[in-house]
């Protein structure tokens, strides 16, 4: 039998209705595993073993009275540490933000909190969601539950740490160059940046305004479409994950990781895994071309860097210290952008939203590579700067277009290898319809051996 | 050069990070001045429209 703590949400749910399992039992079952694992995993900032437990009672007391509200009743979900939760810091991870405590809750932990969630805690993040792994900050950087002596990704790193090492069944996160893609990917686990705009970011502390997106982190592409649709407010996701991919176009886009940025070669050999599957299973799959991956990544940057130092201008002229030094580095570049360099990327922006556009009109889905490197040591700096942006994750930032990393195999040292789906703006339903094949083909969500 | 990062530092205000952290305002500077060559920037002003984002349509 299945241990509590590796149910996914879809499961949680199924075991409530049938009285197998109680939202008491789960909370307990996960405590004891946060407890015994996160000294090791540094997942959490922050955990509210009392909070949790009232409010894992109260669900009980609610479901077994026949009030359930819905899938997500009495599941445990984590937050990572910008977003707001009421009454708690958002420290976001960074000495600057200790004693900064959030007065209401974040719309999108409002929404959950309404959907029945509970949240039990606070996650590690890449300071203010930016940067990578740093030693020099109140708290340690989460590390891999596949190997805890590599990176598990970032910046939503103790989202996809938690998830990936069964401390929780679901997470938020915020992606503004890839952060909720990476750490799915490093932790082999599935992570959605929504469409633009389709999750609220009220509350959330901002990185780039134009390209922050607010979305969930699951070990299910199921658990992702549920949800979604609870931080989206309920309006429904098609979550018929079942009806396959006879007829969906795909298009493979090869250039990003043969030769645009060449990555890892069992990255693109598990790519070329996932394309032959899905055509297997009766998808349309040709050849695309987007524009090169290398200037996505340079767009990307200028308005992120831009947009990021126009937030952080007062604290990097009077406390430079206080950041660590990885995240002052990256930030401080935006100070040495001039206002024509960022509207003349907003402008390249705009005709690379149509060139991807355009290409969505002859397919249905976009696969690409996520990661084109598996994680790395946490510790060596020089390839943690190498691996970091090797990645295909920004286009769709920039786009707005939803984006679904999930992991395609393992590499020969045993990581996460991981792939990426692009849809249509608003169109996630097709998004986890086509995940959904490949994570069967997959034999379902992977497990490191953790714990 | 040096000159030229002190003078840049201090007309955006980053004083105290240039006394601190030189390097790391150098290298800024630096990978500014990358970034602003790595992407085609748009000819024509009439090229192309504001940028393209739909928000949630409800």
């Amino acid at each position: 039998m299945t241990a509590a703590h590796w149910l996914g949400i879809v499961e949680v749910g199924r075991a409530f209705a049938a009285r197998t399992l109680s939202p008491l039992e789960l909370m307990q079952d996960v405590l004891t595993r946060i407890d015994k694992l996160d000294p090791v995993l540094n997942a959490f900032i922050r955990l509210d073993h009392e909070t949790a437990l009232a409010d894992a009672k109260l669900a009980a007391h609610e479901i077994a009275a026949g009030r359930s509200r819905g899938p997500l009743h009495g599941v445990p979900i984590g937050i990572k540490d910008v977003i707001d939760v009421a009454g708690q810091p958002t420290t976001c991870h960074s000495k600057l933000r200790l004693d900064h405590v959030a007065a209401c809750d974040a719309a999108v932990v409002a929404r959950l909190r309404a959907a029945g969630a509970i949240i039990v805690g606070k996650l590690a993040t890449h300071e203010f969601a930016i940067g990578g792994p740093a030693f020099d900050l109140p708290f340690p950087p989460a590390r891999n539950p596949w190997n805890p002596m590599c990176h598990p990704g970032g910046s939503s790193s103790g989202a996809g740490a938690a998830i990936a090492a069964g401390l929780l069944p679901g997470a938020v996160g915020t992606d503004t160059a890839g952060s909720i893609r990476n750490p799915a990917s490093a932790c082999g686990i599935v992570g959605l940046k929504p469409t633009y705009g389709a999750v609220s970011r009220r509350g959330v502390f901002p990185l780039a305004f134009s390209l922050d997106h607010v979305g969930p982190l699951t070990r299910s592409v199921a658990d992702s479409a549920i949800m979604l649709d609870a931080m989206r407010g309920g309006r429904g996701v098609d979550r018929d994950l079942d009806e396959g991919v006879q007829g969906i176009r795909i298009g493979v886009v090869r250039h990003f990781h043969e030769v645009d940025l060449p990555g890892d070669p069992e990255v693109g050999a598990a790519i070329e895994v996932v394309a032959r599957a899905l055509g297997e299973a009766g998808a349309l799959v040709s050849q695309v071309w987007l524009p090169s991956l290398l200037e996505f990544n340079a767009v990307n940057r200028v308005i992120l860097a831009a947009e990021g130092f126009a937030i952080h201008a007062n604290d990097l002229r009077e406390r430079p210290g206080d950041y660590a030094e990885i995240t002052r580095r990256t930030l401080l570049t935006g100070a040495f952008l001039t206002a024509e360099d960022y509207v003349a990327a907003m402008r390249r922006r705009t005709q690379m939203i149509a060139a991807v556009d355009a290409v969505f009109a002859k397919v249905d889905i976009l696969l690409t590579a996520s990661s084109l490197f598996p994680a790395c040591a946490i510790d060596d700096a020089a390839e943690i700067q190498r691996t970091y942006l090797a990645q295909a994750r920004t286009p769709f930032n920039l786009t707005g277009h939803p984006a679904l990393a999930m992991m395609s195999g393992l590499s020969s040292a045993g990581m996460p290898l991981s792939v990426q789906l692009a849809a249509r703006r608003h169109d996630e339903a097709t998004l986890f319809r086509v995940a959904a094949v490949w994570e069967r083909e997959m034999g379902g969500p992977q497990r490191p051996a953790i714990g | 050069m040096n000159r030229n990062n002190e003078h840049n530092a201090r007309r955006v205000g980053l004083d105290r990070a240039w006394s601190l952290f030189p390097q790391d305002v150098a290298d800024a500077i630096a990978a500014a001045a990358a970034l602003r060559t790595a992407f085609q920037y748009p000819g024509d002003p009439a090229d192309e429209p504001t940028p393209g984002f739909q928000v949630d349509p409800s």
